[in-house]
């Protein structure tokens, strides 16, 4: 079925974040599998545990791009076919909703620095005092 | 009463018993830069509300569930109206709930001095906006008839509301220092009596000015005039005031906290007991005031519902009451792990 131009979502950042998406994913599962295997000798291989190490912000960008699948995809729609994003919307001035999105993009800033700042120090400390403490 | 009344007033208990538990929270979080004169004991202050804050903060959590599910035109209007207000206390309660988990992972002073700020300003914050939150809904709001707010944040700040934020807010530092009374040792236990003796007549002093500007700001009156056996809530919420009073100096601290929980309940109740069967009264036309039936949800909803909460009010209560049974008694060395 194919909708009326009017309600189609934006089709490319749809398009692209799905495919980034699957890509993530399927990488995933590889770098996993490959993990399993070289179970017993992770130690020899340090191109895999520098791929690990990066690979550690990944799967927060997997997520974010499957939410804008899925808020982008569904577009103009709230509850698809029914109600129209534009009729939910709240009678909030934009003055207001700009405060709070700053608000949210800096208490998220902040605390996703102490988080990282925190699991910086931990790693840091290796396992060993890891485990004493 | 019909299926709609009792479901406004379980809206107004749900928020009597978050203003009761998580009261004492922001009350203690709100002192930390006053009591807790050294690290232990700022440890020890936020070990004594460590374990409960989280669960009482689910009682905010279902107070909004209730008005989404029971009342849903109030809750859109509602987070509309108060967006601004709402969002502050959103960011503080964020702050505050992470600052509790952050504060003692570093040892170091800058770190720690940081996630207290956050604790103090978490805690005084919200105590503050939900009093003028309050207070404005008892005042009116002014909502048209398409229930659009015709105001801004600042509308929010009138004398009245202002005076609820007070209230609220010495109630709650209040109800805070009872609970450190008898939670802590030593000298920190010292200066918790000692705050609460110095906050009571503050209290006192604001619950008599805000019980006499209702009479020009709003019309809460008019229920209890039609009803007088209804200002036995009042006379009820007066002597529990004067009970805290009355235990502290007999240094029965656990009682005293009991009597401002029981202040704090008669306080909402007061509000709510006066509001009805408004939920939002416009101070724009009385006639574009939201009400208990105007906005409720279909009967079927309410019923099946009713039915949910008979089932599993009993089982969240017993949990709750497990919690605090389990973590009673005063704050020991090995419970500064939080």
């Amino acid at each position: 079925m194919i909708s009326p131009r009017d309600e189609r979502p934006p089709v490319l950042p749809v398009f692209l974040a799905f495919r980034g998406m699957v890509a993530l994913g399927t990488y995933f599962i590889l770098i996993t599998l490959y993990g399993m295997l070289r179970r017993n000798k992770l130690l020899e291989s340090p191109l895999l545990l520098k791929a690990m190490l990066f690979s550690i912000p990944l799967p927060y960008l997997a997520i974010q791009l499957g939410w804008i699948v899925t808020e982008l995809g569904r577009q103009p729609w709230i509850v698809w076919g029914m109600m129209r994003t534009s009729y939910a919307a709240s009678p909030v001035a934009a003055s207001q909703v700009i405060m709070t999105l700053i608000g949210f993009t800096l208490v998220y800033s902040l605390l996703g620095f102490a988080g990282y700042y925190l699991i910086y120090k931990h790693a840091k400390q290796g396992p060993a005092t890891a485990q004493a403490a | 009463m019909d299926l709609q009344a009792i479901w406004f007033f379980l809206w107004g208990l749900l928020w009597a018993v978050f203003f009761m538990t998580d009261g004492f929270d922001f009350g203690v979080g709100t002192l930390l830069p006053f009591l807790g004169k050294t690290d232990e004991e700022k440890q020890t202050m936020i070990a004594a509300i460590g374990p409960l804050w989280d669960g009482n903060e689910v009682w905010l959590i279902s107070a909004g569930g209730v008005t989404f599910a029971a009342f849903p035109l109030v809750y859109s209007v509602m987070f509309s109206t108060l967006y601004s207000a709402l969002m502050l206390i959103l960011f503080a309660l964020i702050l505050r709930g992470v600052s509790f988990e952050f504060r003692n992972k570093v040892e170091d002073q800058r770190w720690k001095r940081l996630w207290d700020a956050c604790i103090f300003i978490g805690s005084l914050g919200p105590a503050l906006l939900f009093g003028v939150a309050f207070a404005n809904i008892f005042r009116g709001i002014p909502i048209d008839q398409n229930g659009i707010y015709q105001g801004s944040l600042f509308t929010l700040l009138n004398p009245y509301g202002l005076l609820g934020g007070l209230l609220f807010l010495i109630a709650f530092v209040l109800h805070g220092s009872l609970w450190l009374t008898t939670k802590a040792r030593g000298e920190l236990q010292q200066r918790a009596v000692s705050a609460a003796n110095r906050l009571w007549p503050a209290l006192l002093a604001a619950a008599v000015i805000f019980l006499a500007a209702s009479i020009f700001v709003t019309s809460l009156y008019a229920n209890y005039l039609n009803n007088p056996i209804l200002f036995a809530v009042i006379l009820l919420t007066v002597c529990a005031l004067l009970g805290i009073k009355f235990f502290l100096a007999k240094q029965a601290y656990f009682k005293a906290w009991c009597a401002s929980a029981l202040t704090i309940v008669g306080t909402t109740f007061y509000g709510i007991i006066g509001l009805y069967p408004k939920m939002l009264p416009s101070n724009i036309d009385v006639a574009y005031s939201l009400t208990a039936h105007s906005s409720a949800s279909s009967p079927q909803t309410l019923k099946i519902m009713l039915m949910v909460v008979v089932l599993f009010l009993p089982v969240v209560l017993a949990y709750q009451v497990w919690a605090y049974f389990l973590f009673k008694g005063e704050v020991t060395e090995k419970d500064l792990v939080y």
